[in-house]
């Protein structure tokens, strides 16, 4: 299996756990010796930095999301160095949110565009870093305008 | 200001400023930032979705160039790990347009250098609550 094929498969699998309630157990595709691990989620102003932030993080989504499921749509892997590789990729998430059911009856829906920072171990490729930006306000309104 | 520094003079306690570097080479088109890319390098722009090869990245800068004008930027980096082959930033910039309008603008900056020093990735983000939000409700009502 080639460096592409492996982390292609380690972002499928990872975002196949959106589906469950447990997004603690992203952890564990995580590198679990970095001492500073980043995740910048979309909806986010600023980036969390260290295990607990996101762990928090982790479990305060889980709370209030239901029926998150996350589909990975284009991806380009590539090593840097050695022992250091990035994926670029788009993913398409869809989830309720129980808690604002009043506010929003239907469920909601974004497209992401994500940078995944990854190192080698003994063990495989594992996670250092994610930053994830949504679509211009103007690009996504013409996107859905030339698709429909 | 932050000048560029060649890819044998890289220290890794500066790979904040050596990606900064490069941004704003890119954005004003100096040809030393662009021979310090990859050929392979890939280009998130913070408002197209498409991921650009090298070439289309390019075109794109310069279609940035004749929008407006970099004005200030400052970047605070966030972390860096291999030690620099990987980078995650906040960077802060002013842009002036043709009629002297200043926007502010945020975004996370991320970047990979590849063992040569050369930069093969960079991603720009711009997070916005409400904005997401707003596309959240947009995406789902779309389909």
């Amino acid at each position: 299996m080639s460096d592409s094929q492996a982390i292609e498969a380690l972002v499928h699998a990872y975002l196949a756990l959106s589906s469950g309630a447990d997004l603690g157990a992203k952890r564990a595709f995580w590198d679990a010796d970095e001492p500073f691990p980043l995740l910048a989620p979309e909806e986010l102003p600023q980036a969390l930095i260290g295990w607990a932030a996101i762990d928090r993080y982790w479990s305060e989504t889980g709370a209030l999301l239901d029926g998150l499921h996350t589909e990975l749509l284009s991806i380009h892997a590539r090593r840097l160095t050695q022992d250091w590789a990035t994926a670029i990729y788009a993913q398409r998430w869809r989830a309720s949110i129980p808690s604002a059911a009043a506010l929003l009856p239907r469920p909601i829906a974004s497209t992401v565009r994500v940078m995944m920072g990854l190192r080698q171990r003994a063990s495989g490729w594992r996670i250092c870093s994610i930053v994830e930006g949504h679509v211009d306000g103007v690009e996504y309104f013409r996107a859905h305008y030339r698709s429909r | 200001m932050v000048s560029l520094v060649s890819a044998s003079s890289i220290r890794v306690e500066e790979p904040g400023a050596h990606l900064l570097g490069l941004w704003r080479g890119l954005w004003l088109g100096e040809a030393g930032a662009r021979n310090h890319c990859s050929p392979s390098l890939l280009f998130s722009p913070y408002d197209r979705v498409a991921i650009l090869e090298a070439e289309n990245a390019y075109a794109h800068w310069a279609t940035r160039r004749a929008k407006g004008r970099l004005a200030t930027s400052d970047l605070r980096l966030l972390g860096n790990w291999g030690p620099s082959a990987i980078i995650a930033a906040q960077l802060d910039f002013t842009v002036a347009d043709a009629a002297g309008q200043i926007e502010h603008r945020r975004i996370l900056l991320s970047g990979g250098f590849d063992e040569e020093g050369m930069l093969a990735v960079l991603a720009e983000a711009a997070p916005a609550a409400m904005i997401v939000l707003n596309q959240a409700y947009m995406d789902e009502a779309f389909r």
